[in-house]
């Protein structure tokens, strides 16, 4: 079957990957043309790459692409951590909210997608679509944008890098990117009505929830007003405390 | 030294991800060591990018790195048995396009194929899937397989060979032929188009 003798095959199976000269290839075609058996062979080599190439999985896991985007994140400089200098009763309030509310639970689907856009948009060399440490600025480009208004906040302790743009559960949203002592954290702010801003609420209520989330992340939710989903790389009920903090 | 910036490295690593996870179930007969496999991969490529000498050939080049990774840990020793994880099962293999008896016969050619693969010894399948499927040259997997490009080149021959001989072990050739012809088309140098 495989061509008319096992040199030929062998000439057949290296042309087939291009891997001639172009005088070999010339011989190889002209053997080709007057060799049924080397026809047959050539086709069936053809019919194999095309079953192998369909049955290649080219699926990733979001779990797996949010661990790579980590991977591939630039490590800020590492600073004492925010909450030492905390009062402990802030902290205890702030951490209280994390597991508080009796809502549902916030689905592991949304919580690995706002985790990897959160690590993919500051794994890349530019964070932002846009830049911008002025609120007014960074609103104005996401009115244009998205054709919605996005009030650009500032959390306390925080530096507005700018804003990008994503897709959280199918709908583009707004992703505000700051750095909270040299750590990453993003606001993503979907518009209303989309699937995000239910989850949102059905999750957070009409107040303020927080989890831990895929990678040792902070997830926080605000259900009331404009809903918005916060990633950070900090402990939750820092990240609960800082934006109760918010005006 | 690699002329991509870090961001641009970044974004077409990101874009190997299916290539990586591909080679790494089956190297690890296990999706989660893979997934372990392949960001080990990815923390060791972003570490040694300025080793990266032709950009053109990442995949390659990533590849050799993950089979470094593999090779320094002891599981990976371990568990060093190849298998061919097909990812779509046999019922994602072929778009229905109405032609029911062609499609079953080509569904079945697919899972031929899948079958006389897992019987190829580990070092001829891997160069097969290697070339077939993420697109290496020779000289590429002679790297990856830490052997000579005429090795590759016997071993690619012998694979298919004996990838042909059990396939007609199932069915005739004829047969084969008559109904994957959508798949197949003899053209100048090499027999389908990617």
């Amino acid at each position: 079957m495989a061509g008319c003798n096992q040199e030929w095959f062998e000439n057949l199976s290296a042309w087939h990957d291009g891997e001639v000269t172009d005088a070999d290839a010339l011989r190889i075609e002209a053997h080709i043309a007057g060799c049924a058996a080397c026809r047959r062979a050539a086709e069936m080599l053809g019919c194999t790459r095309t079953a192998l190439v369909g049955a290649a999985s080219t699926e990733v896991p979001d779990r797996l692409r949010a661990r790579a985007a980590a991977a591939l994140a630039p490590r800020f400089s590492p600073r004492p951590w925010v909450w030492r200098s905390l009062g402990a009763a802030a902290i205890a309030a702030a951490a209280a909210l994390v597991f508080a509310l009796p809502h549902r639970e916030l689905p592991s689907a949304v919580e690995d997608e706002l985790v990897s856009h959160h690590l993919a948009g500051f794994a890349r060399e530019h964070p932002c679509d846009f830049e911008s440490s002025d609120p007014a600025a960074v609103a104005s480009w996401l009115q244009g944008e998205l054709g919605y208004s996005v009030d650009v906040s500032i959390p306390p302790g925080t530096r507005l890098l700018g804003a990008r743009l994503c897709r959280i559960e199918g709908a583009k949203t707004a992703a505000l990117m700051f750095l909270r002592e040299d750590k990453p954290l993003t606001v993503f702010v979907p518009p209303e009505g989309s699937d995000a801003a239910r989850t949102a609420r059905g999750f957070a209520g009409e107040g303020l929830r927080c989890t831990s989330g895929p990678l040792g992340k902070a997830i926080c939710v605000k259900g009331v007003g404009r809903p918005a989903l916060v990633v950070a790389e900090i402990d939750p009920g820092v990240l609960a405390s800082t934006l109760q903090s918010a005006p | 030294m690699s002329s991509l910036s870090r961001s641009s490295f970044v974004e077409r690593l990101l874009s190997e991800l299916p290539s990586l996870l591909r080679v790494a179930r089956r190297l690890t007969r296990s999706e989660a060591d893979a997934e372990d496999l392949v960001q080990a991969t990815v923390e060791r490529a972003i570490k040694q990018r300025d080793n990266l000498r032709d950009p053109d050939k990442l995949r390659g080049w990533l590849l050799r790195v993950q089979r470094s990774v593999l090779l320094n840990t002891a599981r990976g020793l371990r568990n060093r048995l190849e298998v061919i994880e097909g990812g779509q099962g046999g019922a994602a293999l072929v778009e229905p396009r109405g032609d029911l008896e062609a499609e079953i016969l080509e569904r079945s050619f697919a899972d031929g194929v899948k079958r006389a693969l897992e019987r190829l010894p580990s070092e001829w399948r891997d160069a097969l899937l290697l070339r077939e499927v993420e697109e290496l040259s020779y000289e590429e997997i002679a790297e990856v397989q830490g052997c000579p490009v005429g090795t590759v080149r016997s071993r690619l021959a012998r694979a298919r060979a004996a990838l042909f001989e059990q396939l007609s072990e199932e069915q005739s050739e004829e047969q084969w032929l008559g109904v994957t012809k959508s798949g197949s088309r003899i053209s100048r140098r090499g027999t389908t188009g990617r």
